[in-house]
This record gives C-alpha cells, sequence and structure tokens, in this order.
C-alpha cells in the first residue's frame, strides 16, 4: 500500500530502514512534492529518501512537484556554501540515476515559474513541465507506490 | 489501479490554495480513471458551509466548486463528523450527499486507500 505522507508531521527517521521495513514487495516509488525547498525540510527529506531507494536498488518512477513544490525547480536557488544545495542534489539524483523531475505546468504558472515563453522560464533544465494527468496515469500500476513530502 | 486514491482535505478554503489545489488534484486524478474518493477532516470542514460568501474578498465560492464533483465521477464524499462537531458546524442541507465518519471510520477509510494525498 502506499498511504504514506509526511506532509503535517515533521518525521525523522532513517530513510534505509524506513524503506527496507515497509516495502518487502518490489515497489516502485512515485515522489509527490508540495513544499518549497528554503521553508520546509519536505524536500529534503524526499531527496533522502530517493537517494536511499535507490542506493539500496528500487526504482524511483518519477518526482512530481506540486504547491509550493514546484520552488524546487527554480534555476536560481542559491544558498550559502556552508549549506546544502537542494538543487544540487536533484539534478544529481536526475543526472545519475534519470529520475525525471516533474512540475506542474499550473502550479509554475501561477508562482512565475513557467511562462508563456519558455526563454523567460526560471525553472533549472533538469526539470520538465508536465501536466497533473502524467503522476496521476502513473497511479494505474499497481507496483507504484505514491510518497508525499 | 486496485483500490481508490483518497484526497484529504484539510484547510479552510481560502486561507491558503489548498482547496484548489485538492480540488484540482481530485479532477486530474478522475480524469485519467482512477476512483478519487474526497475526506474532509480538520479545518477543512469549512470548504462544506454552504452560506460562504466569496465575493466579499474576491473569490470563488469554492463550495459550489465543490458541488461540480459528481459531474468528474468524484462521488464518495466523505466528512469527519468529529471535526464538525469540534467546530459547531452542522451541514443542514448537504448538497455533495456526503458520508459523515466516526474517527474510527476514518482510520478504515485510510487505511484501505491505495495513495493518500493530503492538503
Amino acid at each position: 500500500m502506499g498511504r504514506f505522507c509526511f506532509q503535517h508531521k515533521a518525521v525523522y527517521f532513517h530513510h534505509d530502514y524506513f524503506i527496507k521495513r515497509i516495502m518487502s514487495d518490489s515497489p516502485i516509488f512515485a515522489l509527490f512534492i508540495t513544499k518549497s525547498p528554503y521553508d520546509s525540510r519536505n524536500a529534503e527529506s524526499a531527496l533522502a529518501f530517493c537517494e536511499a531507494a535507490v542506493a539500496l536498488g528500487y526504482k524511483v518512477k518519477h518526482v512530481f512537484f506540486y504547491q509550493a513544490g514546484v520552488h524546487n525547480s527554480s534555476k536560481h536557488l542559491c544558498v550559502n556554501t556552508d549549506e546544502v544545495s537542494v538543487k544540487d542534489r536533484w539534478q544529481a539524483l536526475n543526472a545519475q540515476h534519470k529520475i525525471p523531475l516533474y512540475l506542474c505546468v499550473t502550479a509554475g504558472t501561477r508562482r512565475g515559474i513557467v511562462t508563456s515563453h519558455s526563454e523567460d522560464d526560471t525553472t533549472a533544465a533538469c526539470f520538465t513541465s508536465v501536466g497533473m494527468s502524467e503522476y496521476f496515469a502513473s497511479l494505474h500500476d499497481d507496483s507504484i507506490k505514491s510518497i508525499q513530502f | 489501479m486496485n483500490g481508490y486514491l483518497l484526497v484529504i482535505n484539510t484547510k479552510a478554503p481560502y486561507h491558503t490554495s489548498a482547496a484548489q489545489d485538492a480540488f484540482e488534484a481530485a479532477l486530474a486524478a478522475s480524469n485519467v480513471g482512477l476512483e478519487v474518493r474526497v475526506l474532509f477532516d480538520e479545518d477543512g470542514v469549512y470548504q462544506l458551509v454552504e452560506t460562504q460568501s466569496p465575493e466579499v474578498i474576491s473569490h470563488k465560492n469554492m463550495f459550489k466548486k465543490l458541488c461540480s464533483f459528481p459531474l468528474f465521477d468524484v462521488e464518495k464524499i466523505y466528512v469527519n463528523d468529529t471535526a464538525l462537531l469540534n467546530r459547531g458546524i452542522s451541514l443542514e442541507s448537504d448538497k455533495l450527499e456526503s458520508t459523515r465518519l466516526e474517527s474510527e471510520q476514518v482510520k478504515t477509510l485510510i487505511k484501505n486507500a491505495h495513495h493518500v494525498l493530503v492538503f
């Protein structure tokens, strides 16, 4: 079952342990991220989850960014040099493991991230703007476990 | 997919975009053929108040939007009865034909869902 959500409570867990404990039937993960990167830890938790899942040999089908989660896609994200760069980690995840990073086009448009002139978009190259159906259509596959961060 | 996607609404209709985002997510999921069920819990039950007047803050009526759920094949609507009682809300004419659930039934609804999204 895929009814896991870390939306409301600050859930800190050891991702390796969590994945091994609840996932015994070779699931494929689909992540749904709804919080912006600096204001909350959700994106960092999602990244840690993805990295742990991949390291353990599980497949992450895609990561979908909705609501304020679309701010993860900004190519202008800039943190202090001694802080974790969420942008770099998303790019690495996409480049090294070919995990698609999908951005809800409606949510991105409403937040000024996606524009009608693609050259004005502030999205980093590793993110792709798609409709929500892209995410939900994947849930027809029973091996997919949707996890919200 | 065997089973249903449960969309849980926990936010009041206008303070954040959550209600609108949940509504659009439910419609998008139903549009690709998923069985979608919707639960109103916590402050999300304020979305069901029929006498809301959002025109004074230049917003569209959330309750009217919710009433269109059946047109998009979203027909199983649930409300946490405790959330209603805690906020002193009584849904007199329930146009949405929602099902009231006790706390244990809410747990079962979530437990039996194949996927859950919380807004």
